[in-house]
């Protein structure tokens, strides 16, 4: 079910247009990554899916609602923003505090949530004294506050060391997974985005350029076969209904699987040097798909 | 709009700054209520009493100034995102901290007289040599204009942080709006007895009759007035604004 949906949605400025009738969703337990160069437009749209910029065309909805419309915006949707949204002359008790009491939250959630995020041992610490990645704890802390069903995450893992980029990892796919959660993410780790997301939408210049799932990069079904003849081996594949294209000295086949492949080269009399499944990283089609598109 | 309250509350106690002014504040009235009661000691009791317990002009400032910094420096914080992402609606949120910075000013402006009697006590000791002239509803009097003029001002103040989205231009501004502006317009005849700082003249010192001056009565609406009218432009600009911008 789609939670997050963005329709048509546009942002201009005075000189340059930000978002241009970008149309994309984000779905019930999943976890969906947003991608795209710097200046793409994904704070911008970040910012317009939280009521926080109002669009000059399209829409942005929650749960089926523009964000200003919901009834307890903390309890349906929790958001952390880069750098985070405090002022550095309070402590993070008195931060989330405030947070609790808009919210009408109890104020016991406090320690649960720094507990949960591991900075229990410093609620009284101003925020100005914090490192960044306690200061993204205490974003991921606010945001999680009312238990929200949505999170929208603006650059999570900037400064979190790798014991902390693990546990983000860790518990935004258990709350999508376990949970049912709608998380919405965008980074440039791509390496971890792949590691952490089910599905991505890539933008560009404020354009959506691809919208898919994180399992279509295993190759995309396709699998890759290497013999000494190759010309012989590519017309055995054909003839078996398969498309083959060839790159690299090897032979990309789609349309059957590898155990395929095997059987219709050992038809064919075939010798094999190298038969495996196609693996495309997430860098690579983020690279292939945005070359030339960065602002 | 109780959750904004206790959320705007938590905001405002949990900064130094805040104390710091409202510390400022109260030696404020003390140095008013010096200033009164020594610069005047050659004139009647009755007199050293009303310089004693009128209201400080130097308080009107800092509480802009508290005004201004509640609102304004959240969006210096990025903080007003934490604030829009729990509160959608900004009306209420603006509302909340217009409320919270009008009663911390008006506890200081209450605490005005009771500061000032304290002060007149230590000079020349209580009721000793009729160093103090004022009855109850006098002293009522004084320190309700007092209280409403520093709340109106610290409601100002949040309307001009708001709309700066900055401390430092939101503190020039104020000076600017209403201590160089409206004291100037103060002069064109036809503007004296509506200006702000007649207004606040006549709530801060009721007996002041200088000048073209509104009544008290009327000081307290055109207060009132000026202040929901300030805090309607402010939601209505807010509600159209990006934050980040």
């Amino acid at each position: 079910m789609a939670v997050i949906q963005v329709e048509e949605l546009t942002k201009e400025y005075r000189h340059f247009t930000a978002v241009k009738r970008l149309s994309f969703v984000a779905e019930a337990g999943k976890v969906t990554g947003f991608l795209g160069p710097n200046g793409a437009g994904k704070t911008t749209t970040i910012s317009m899916i939280l009521g926080l910029a109002e669009p000059n065309g399209g829409q942005a909805l929650v749960a089926g609602k523009p964000f200003r419309e919901l009834e307890d915006p903390a309890t349906a949707v929790g958001a952390v923003l880069a750098g985070g949204a405090f002022h550095d002359g309070r402590s993070a008790r008195a931060s989330l505090l405030a947070t609790c009491a808009a919210a009408g939250l109890p104020a016991s959630r406090v320690g649960e949530v720094l507990e949960l995020t591991g900075i229990a041992d410093v609620p009284d610490r101003r925020v100005g004294k914090f490192s960044l990645g306690m200061r993204q704890r205490l974003s991921l802390a606010q945001a999680l506050l009312g238990d929200p069903q949505v999170l929208i995450l603006d650059e999570p893992t900037n400064g979190l060391d790798p014991e902390g980029i693990i546990w983000l990892r860790q518990t935004l796919r258990g709350l999508a997974h376990e949970q049912g959660k709608t998380i919405f993410v965008s980074s440039h780790i791509l390496a971890e985005m792949q590691e952490t997301v089910d599905a991505v939408v890539v933008i560009a210049e404020g354009q959506l350029v691809s919208e898919f799932g994180v399992d279509e990069l295993a190759g995309g079904g396709s699998v890759l076969a290497r013999a000494d003849d190759q010309t012989a081996l590519a017309a055995a594949l054909q003839a078996a209904g398969a498309e083959v294209t060839a790159s690299d000295g090897e032979l990309r086949v789609a349309g059957l699987d590898a155990a395929a492949v095997g059987e219709a080269a050992l038809r064919a009399g075939i010798a094999l040097s190298e038969l495996k499944v196609a693996e495309e990283d997430l860098e690579a089609r983020y690279m292939e798909l945005t070359a030339g598109k960065g602002r | 709009m109780g959750r904004q309250l206790k959320a705007e509350w938590i905001k405002a106690k949990s900064l130094r700054s805040t104390w710091i002014l409202l510390g400022l504040a109260l030696l404020g009235i003390v140095a008013e209520a010096v200033t009164g009661v020594v610069s005047f000691r050659h004139e009647t009791p009755r007199i050293q009493t009303l310089n004693a317990i009128s209201g400080s002009s130097l308080d009107l400032v800092l509480l802009t100034i508290l005004g201004v910094m509640l609102a304004a420096s959240e969006y210096g914080s990025k903080a007003i995102i934490s604030t829009y992402t729990a509160t959608a609606d900004r009306a209420r949120v603006i509302a909340a901290k217009s409320i919270v910075a009008a009663l911390l000013a008006a506890a200081v402006g209450a605490l005005s007289v009771p500061l000032a009697r304290v002060v007149a006590a230590i000079l020349f000791g209580f009721g000793v040599d009729g160093h103090w002239d004022a009855g109850l509803g006098q002293a009522i009097h004084y320190g309700y204009g007092t209280a409403l003029a520093y709340a109106g001002f610290a409601v100002i103040g949040v309307v001009i942080g708001t709309v700066a989205r900055s401390v430092g231009i939101g503190v020039g501004a104020a000076f600017v709006v209403i201590f160089i502006l409206d004291s100037m317009l103060a002069n064109v005849s036809f503007y004296a007895e509506y200006a702000l700082t007649a207004t606040s003249t006549v709530l801060l010192d009721p007996d002041n009759s200088t000048g073209r001056l509104p009544g008290f009565g009327g000081a307290v609406a055109l207060l009132l007035i000026y202040t929901g009218v300030l805090v309607a432009v402010a939601i209505a600009v807010e509600r159209h604004r990006d934050v980040g911008d």
